[in-house]
């Protein structure tokens, strides 16, 4: 009998798991709230949309919401390899569902980034007010869209305008070079404003960042 | 059970059958475990492969990775914009200068009189073949070809060389553009007129629906 014993235990160890895949992942109910630590990737995304994302864990987007660098929830950054310089912009919005879009301008790192969906899909390095005309902050929303505006109070060109607040100030196409400043308006290079305008609708919302509210040294 | 039942007459072949499918068994036990692993493996090394190092960073200092920093305090002297510089493009003359600057000094050279070139017409010599070169941009080749003196018609803003002055090796050859067009534009451009003239009569005869019907 000793002998028979041990393919005996042989089979019951193979039938188990063989048996095992089958077995429900969480068997308590307490396992998913363990899930918070991992990345959030979403299943939506297909293999070949997440490989120049860096999506955030749990810990990272409730940190961001703390300082205040993102008021709402956000899923994934685009992975820029590079500082932009003035002038670069990233845009990447490759299988993003439709969704809310946003636009955050963060005044002190100079960029402006568009959410869809929860998903960075362009990022640019921005100008924007000078010392005695600023630009105004807060959550303002896109009250109107005009895609060949040219501004009658500074006799400029002002392609892509997206029209933020009632007195004029508005994101648009720009030179983006350094040392330039605005009367106000948000400006960016002047295809990533085409693919700006072409990515909002009036009344989305862009979040606009003071200097020195997420700043990194207060944040890492 | 039933395979502990099947042991009991301890017969070789009743004992072979449960090696055999003990054997088996464990056969397939360990290739869904090398599945399992296998697939909760690539998950994991996905995982840290989108993530990298970026996951224990938090946004801010993301982005400001990417950023071109913060803009100085003194750098904003001025808020205007200077203009763009308007290039302006003057527009070629139709035809250029035949003298050269040492034609007053030197004096042209006497141009023998002129012999016609047998009685062909302009434009079927130009079109007949491509490789005719229209006779005023022969090459002198120390004398004068005759016919040189007959200007291209029509300003095709080609170089023409001057008779008597000596080749540059890179003149550009251009067709001359013949003054009466061929049968071939002729016969195109009142077809063109034709079909212009059926489209608006094609127009004209459909009713226009009233707006807002």
């Amino acid at each position: 009998m000793k002998a028979g014993a041990v393919p005996i235990a042989l089979a019951l160890l193979g039938a188990s798991a063989a048996l095992w895949p089958l077995a429900p992942r969480h068997p308590l109910g307490e396992a998913p709230s363990q899930a918070a630590t991992k990345p959030s990737v979403p299943a939506e995304l297909p293999l070949f949309a997440r490989r120049d994302r860096i999506f955030l864990s749990d810990a990272q987007l409730k940190q961001a919401m703390t300082t205040g660098t993102v008021d709402r929830p956000i899923k994934s950054l685009l992975a820029v390899k590079a500082p932009l310089h003035f002038g670069d912009y990233t845009w990447n919005d490759t299988a993003i569902p439709a969704g809310p879009t946003w636009v955050r301008v963060d005044l002190q790192t100079q960029l402006i980034s568009v959410f869809r969906s929860g998903h960075e899909i362009g990022t640019a390095v921005i100008v924007y007010g000078g010392d005695n005309k600023e630009t105004p902050v807060g959550t303002q929303h896109i009250l109107a869209k005009a895609r060949d505006h040219r501004s009658s109070l500074y006799d400029a060109e002002m392609p892509y305008t997206l029209r933020l607040t009632d007195d004029g100030v508005s994101i648009h196409g720009s030179n983006v070079r350094w040392g330039a400043a605005t009367h106000g308006c948000v400006g960016v290079p002047l295809e990533f404003a085409q693919r700006l305008f072409d990515a909002t609708r009036v009344g989305d919302e862009v979040v606009i960042i003071p200097p020195g509210k997420a700043t990194p040294s207060q944040t890492s | 059970m039933s395979v502990s039942d099947a042991s009991k007459p301890s017969a070789p072949m009743g004992r072979r059958w449960v090696v055999v499918a003990a054997v088996v068994l464990a056969i397939v036990a360990a290739l869904s475990i090398a599945t399992v692993s296998r697939t909760n493996l690539a998950k994991a090394v996905g995982d840290a492969a989108s993530a990298g190092l970026d996951n224990i960073r938090t946004v801010a200092a993301m982005l400001a990775d990417r950023s071109p920093g913060q803009r100085p305090e003194g750098s904003l002297a001025s808020l205007k914009q200077k203009k763009q510089p308007v290039l302006h493009q003057r527009a070629l003359p139709k035809v250029r200068k035949l003298e050269s600057p040492l034609a007053g000094i030197v004096g042209t050279p006497p141009v023998p009189p002129v012999e016609m070139p047998p009685q062909t017409p302009l434009y079927s010599m130009v079109s007949a073949a491509p490789d005719l070169v229209p006779p005023t941009s022969i090459v002198p080749g120390g004398g004068t070809p005759p016919g040189s003196n007959i200007s291209p018609p029509g300003g095709g803003g080609g170089i023409v060389v001057p008779p008597g002055t000596t080749d540059t090796p890179n003149v550009p050859v251009t067709p001359v553009t013949p003054a009466v067009p061929e049968p071939a534009t002729w016969a195109m451009m009142l077809l063109g007129f034709a079909m212009v003239g059926w489209v608006i009569r094609r127009d004209k005869l459909v009713a226009p629906q009233p707006v807002g019907a």
